[in-house]
C-alpha cells in the first residue's frame, strides 16, 4: 500500500495570509477616509447650495425694496439684515458683507455693512447713492465650511438702477 | 500486502502546515474577511445613503429654481394653498416646433401681451405620493422631485411677493427621520413676481 | 490501494484581492456620484447668477431710457451703439469683473429698440423693448449634469451658445458657459400718473376731504368728458416720498402710498395702502426755443394772447418776463372763436400773480402749457378752464438753479380748479376757498397741501397726456429656450 502519493497541494500560508491582512486593512483604511471625502464634499456642496440660497433672497430682497430704502444704510441694517436669510442654518460661523458702489459714475466711495454673530454694523456709508442713477451690489457670504473646514466666500454681484427691476 | 516505504528525502521536502500556522492563518484570514465584508456592508449603505441625499439635494435645488422662474415670469398666480399652485405666464412661445418668438403687442390700457390677446399658458404645480409633479397647459405632468414632504407658500407685499419653503422627507435604510432632520432639508425661495405688476 | 491525489489550491490573497476590485468599484461610483453633485452645486450658482447679469442688463437699459428724459446734456446712450428708434437697436456690453464663484467676471449685452407696433396710437408714445443676455463662465469641470431635468431646466453653453447678440441663433464659444437671456418691455409714465404725488408731507390738513376719478375719455366713465358721481372711478391714487400728515377723515377712492412710513388718519381708503412707495420725478428745464411769438414780453394788466392751430409753432410760443395781473383784469388765452382746437405754450421767467378778482382764462378749444420759473399765486377767480379738461391746463415748475431756494405755488380762487401742475421742486398749496372748492386734475409738488378744497377727481385721461417722467417695465419675461 501506498500511503501517499506526490500530493501537489498548497494552502493558505502564514504569509499570504499577513500580505492580505496588510492590503485589506490599507485598503479598508483608505476606503474609509474616502467615504468621509465623500461626505465632506457633499456637505461642502450642500453648503455652496445653502450660500446660494441665502445670496439669492438677499438680492431679491434689494430688488423687493424701493430705491430710497437700498441705499439707506440704516434702512438695510434694521429691515434686510437684521436677522439672517432663511436656509442660512447649515453655514457655520456665517457672516454677510454687502457692499454697494456707484455704478457708471465719477462719485467715489461705497457703503458698506457687515452682518456677524448675529449682529449688524454699518463699515462704511456713502450719503451720495441716493442721487446716483446706479449702483453695482455685492453681496459676500463666508461661512466655516469646505473639505477642511476653511473659510469659504461667495459673493454675487448685480448692477440695481433707479427706475429698474424692482417692485415699483 | 501492503507495504509502507519510509519516508524518502524526496518526500521530505513536501510538508504540510502545522496545525499552529493554520489557525494563525485561518484567524488572520476570518478577520480580514470580517473587515471586507463589513466595509463591503457599509460602503453600500453609505452609498445608498449618499446617493439619496444627493437625489434629493439635486431635487431641491431643481424643484427651487424651476418655481423661481415661472413666478418670476407669471401674469397671475391663483391663491397658493399647501401642496398646489398654479401660474400662468405670457404665451412668449407660438404653437410651432421652433417655438418662436411672438411679438408684443400693446393692449390699451398700459400693458403688453402676446399671442391672443388674454391669452396665458397654465403652470400647475402639485404634490402627489411625495412627488412634486409640473404641468405646463395639457402637456404630461413632469416628475420634479420625489420623497418630498410638503411646499407651503408665503405671499406678501400684496401678492408680489411670494416665498416657497420646500421639506422633503429624508429616507434613512435603519430608521425614520427626525423632525430635526426634517426640517433641516427645507429649503428656502424668496420671488419678486415681475409681471405683476401694480398701478405705480 | 493507491489513493488519488487532489490538486487543491487556495489563496486567500486572490479571494481579498478579488474583493478590494469589488469594493473598489462601488467606491468609485460613489466618487463619481458625489462629485457629479458637487459640480452640480456648482453650476447651479453660475446658473443663478447668469440671471443677475441678464436683469443687471435690463437695468442698465432703463437707466439710458430714463437719461434721455432729463434735461440735455443727458450723456444717455453714451457707450451704446445708437439711440434706440424703430429699426434702430442700440446695443451696449458691460464686463464686471470679479462678479461670481471664483472671481469669474460677468458679461452683460443688452440690446434696446423701439418697435413700430409698441408705439401707442393714440399719443404716440414709444414703448422700449429690452432684450439682454447674461453671461458667467463655469466654475468646475466643463460636463453636462447627469440628471437630464437638470439638463433641460439649466442649460450651460459647452461648446455653443445658443443665443447671438439677443437672438436665438447659435455660437460657438471659447470658454463653457452659462447664458440666460431676458426680454423686459417698459412703458412711459405720464408726470401725472396720479392724482398727487408729493415728495414730501402730503398734507390733506384734516379737510375730510374726497378724491376720485374719472376719464374724460371714456363714456362710461363720465358724461360729455366731464365727471359724474355716479361714475365716479377708484382711481384717485394719492403718494409721497414721506408721509401722509393730517388726512382728518379724508376718503380716497384709490390708492394711498408712503415711503417707510403709516399711513395715518385716511380712514376710508378703497384701494391698496403702501409704505414702501418712492419715485424720483425728472426735473423740468426751461424751454429752448429756437423762434417765438416776439411780444408781449409781459403781462402786467388785462392781456390776450393768441394760440395757433399749429402745435409748436412759433406763434405759438410766448417768453414772459412776469405775468402780473390784479383787480378785474384778465389774461385771455384765445382760440379761433369757434372752438377748434388751438395750442399755446408759454415760459414764464419770473413770477405768476393774479389776485383781487383777476382771471388767467383759457379759452374754449386752447391747449395751454405754461412753464414757469417763479412764484405762483393765483387767487380770486383764479384760473378758468373753458374746456373743464385739466389735460388742456398743464403747467410745469422750472427746476430752480439754487437748489436751496423752494418757490410756491398757490392756486386758488372760487369754487372749482381744473389743471394739472407739475413742480417736483415747488411747494404747492391748493385753496379753492369757500367752502365746496372742488379740483379736478393733478398734481405733483416737492410738498402738497390742500386748503378750502373738499373734493380732488382725478382725470385718468392725464395718464396718457403731459412730460413722460419715468419708465416702467411692464412685461418681462426668460427665453429659456
Amino acid at each position: 500500500m501506498i500511503l501517499s502519493q506526490k500530493a501537489p497541494v498548497s494552502g493558505t500560508t502564514l504569509i499570504e495570509a499577513t500580505i492580505a491582512a496588510c492590503t485589506s486593512a490599507l485598503f479598508l483604511g483608505s476606503l474609509f477616509t474616502m467615504n468621509m471625502t465623500a461626505m465632506k464634499t457633499i456637505r461642502t456642496a450642500r453648503e455652496a447650495a445653502s450660500a446660494s440660497q441665502v445670496l439669492q433672497q438677499r438680492v431679491e430682497a434689494m430688488r423687493i425694496a424701493n430705491w430710497h430704502q437700498i441705499t439707506n444704510p440704516e434702512w438695510v441694517s434694521i429691515n434686510l439684515l437684521n436677522s439672517n436669510a432663511a436656509g442660512s442654518e447649515g453655514l457655520k460661523e456665517m457672516s454677510e458683507t454687502l457692499t454697494l458702489v456707484p455704478y457708471g459714475s465719477s462719485t467715489v466711495g461705497n457703503t458698506q455693512i457687515v452682518r456677524s454673530g448675529g449682529t449688524t454694523a454699518i463699515v462704511n456709508r456713502n450719503s451720495a447713492l441716493l442721487a446716483e442713477s446706479a449702483m453695482k451690489m455685492i453681496w459676500t457670504v463666508a461661512y466655516s465650511g469646505g473639505i477642511n473646514s476653511q473659510i469659504t466666500t461667495r459673493q454675487t454681484v448685480a448692477i440695481l438702477a433707479k427706475g429698474g427691476v424692482a417692485k415699483w | 500486502m501492503v507495504t509502507a516505504s519510509a519516508p524518502t528525502r524526496r518526500h521530505r521536502l513536501r510538508s504540510g502546515f502545522a496545525l499552529a500556522e493554520l489557525m494563525i492563518s485561518t484567524a488572520i484570514f476570518s478577520s480580514v474577511s470580517a473587515g471586507l465584508i463589513m466595509g463591503f456592508v457599509s460602503l453600500k449603505r453609505s452609498y445608498a445613503a449618499t446617493t439619496d441625499f444627493a437625489i434629493n439635494h439635486a431635487d431641491q435645488m431643481r424643484i427651487s429654481d424651476s418655481m423661481a422662474l415661472d413666478f418670476r415670469r407669471a401674469l397671475k398666480v391663483d391663491p397658493p394653498s399647501r401642496n398646489d399652485v398654479t401660474i400662468y405666464i405670457p404665451c412668449y412661445y407660438d404653437s410651432t416646433p421652433s417655438r418662436s418668438v411672438q411679438t408684443p403687442t400693446l393692449d390699451g390700457k398700459g400693458g403688453v401681451y402676446y399671442g391672443e390677446k388674454d391669452s396665458s399658458v397654465k403652470i400647475h404645480y402639485y404634490l402627489s405620493a411625495g412627488v412634486i409633479y409640473r404641468q405646463e397647459g395639457n402637456a404630461v405632468p413632469v416628475a420634479l422631485a420625489v420623497d418630498v414632504q410638503d411646499f407651503v407658500f408665503d405671499t406678501t407685499d400684496l401678492g408680489k411677493v411670494i416665498t416657497t419653503s420646500i421639506t422633503f422627507r429624508p429616507k434613512f435604510r435603519s430608521s425614520g427621520a427626525s423632525d430635526e432632520v426634517t426640517k433641516a432639508t427645507t429649503f428656502y425661495n424668496t420671488t419678486l413676481l415681475r409681471n405683476n405688476r401694480g398701478v405705480y | 490501494m493507491r489513493l488519488r491525489p487532489s490538486a487543491v489550491k487556495g489563496s486567500v490573497l486572490i479571494w481579498t484581492v478579488l474583493t478590494i476590485t469589488v469594493l473598489s468599484l462601488v467606491a468609485a461610483e460613489l466618487l463619481r456620484v458625489v462629485s457629479a453633485k458637487y459640480h452640480s452645486a456648482l453650476h447651479t450658482a453660475v446658473w443663478q447668477e447668469s440671471l443677475l447679469a441678464a436683469e443687471s442688463g435690463v437695468d442698465l437699459g432703463i437707466r439710458e431710457l430714463r437719461k434721455s428724459l432729463f434735461p440735455p446734456p443727458n450723456q444717455a446712450w453714451e457707450g451704446w451703439s445708437a439711440a434706440p428708434g424703430n429699426e434702430v437697436t442700440s446695443y451696449g456690453l458691460s464686463t464686471i469683473p470679479n462678479a461670481g464663484l471664483a472671481g469669474t467676471p460677468m458679461t452683460i449685452e443688452v440690446n434696446v429698440d423701439a418697435p413700430l407696433q409698441l408705439r401707442d396710437p393714440g399719443n404716440s408714445w414709444q414703448y422700449y423693448r429690452i432684450r439682454t443676455v447674461g453671461t458667467m463662465p463655469i466654475t468646475g469641470p466643463a460636463r453636462a449634469s447627469d440628471n437630464k431635468q437638470d439638463t433641460r431646466l439649466r442649460k450651460i453653453s459647452l461648446r455653443w451658445d445658443r443665443f447671438t447678440n439677443g437672438v436665438l441663433t447659435s455660437q460657438a464659444v471659447s470658454t463653457p458657459r452659462v447664458a440666460r437671456r431676458v426680454e423686459a418691455i417698459v412703458r412711459p409714465v405720464s408726470s401725472f400718473d396720479q392724482a398727487v404725488i408729493s415728495l414730501g408731507a402730503l398734507n390733506l390738513n384734516d379737510a375730510n376731504i374726497v378724491i376720485d376719478s374719472y376719464d374724460s375719455r371714456d363714456a362710461a366713465k363720465s358724461t360729455n368728458g366731464l365727471y359724474v358721481l355716479a361714475k365716479r372711478q377708484e382711481h384717485g391714487n394719492i403718494a409721497t416720498n414721506g408721509s401722509l400728515i393730517n388726512a382728518g377723515n379724508a376718503h380716497v377712492y384709490g390708492d394711498v402710498a408712503t415711503n417707510s412710513g403709516t399711513v395715518s388718519g385716511v380712514s376710508n381708503v378703497t384701494g391698496i395702502e403702501r409704505t414702501d412707495f418712492y419715485q424720483e420725478p425728472i426735473p423740468i428745464a426751461a424751454p429752448n426755443w429756437p423762434s417765438i411769438n416776439p411780444s408781449p414780453m409781459i403781462v402786467s394788466g388785462s392781456t390776450n394772447l393768441a394760440a395757433n392751430p399749429v402745435e409748436g409753432s412759433p406763434a405759438s410760443r410766448y417768453v414772459l418776463s412776469a405775468i402780473s395781473i390784479a383787480g378785474g383784469q384778465a389774461l385771455n388765452l384765445t382760440g379761433n372763436g369757434s372752438g377748434t382746437v388751438t395750442y399755446i405754450e408759454i415760459y414764464v421767467t419770473g413770477d405768476i400773480s393774479a389776485t383781487g378778482n383777476a382771471q388767467i382764462v383759457v379759452q374754449p378749444g386752447v391747449k395751454a402749457k405754461i412753464y414757469f420759473a417763479g412764484n405762483v399765486k393765483v387767487s380770486g377767480n383764479g384760473l378758468v378752464n373753458s374746456n373743464n379738461q385739466p389735460g388742456d391746463l398743464l403747467m410745469y415748475g422750472i427746476t430752480p438753479a439754487n437748489s436751496s431756494v423752494v418757490p410756491t405755488v398757490e392756486l386758488g380762487g372760487n369754487g372749482q380748479l381744473t389743471a394739472a401742475v407739475y413742480a417736483p421742486d415747488y411747494d404747492v398749496h391748493i385753496n379753492n376757498g369757500g367752502t365746496r372748492g372742488t379740483a379736478f386734475g393733478s398734481f405733483v409738488g416737492k410738498t402738497f397741501r390742500m386748503t378750502g378744497t373738499t373734493d380732488l377727481h382725478y382725470d385718468e385721461a392725464l395718464g396718457s397726456l403731459g412730460l413722460i417722467n419715468s419708465y416702467k417695465i411692464v412685461s418681462w419675461f426668460e427665453d429659456t429656450r
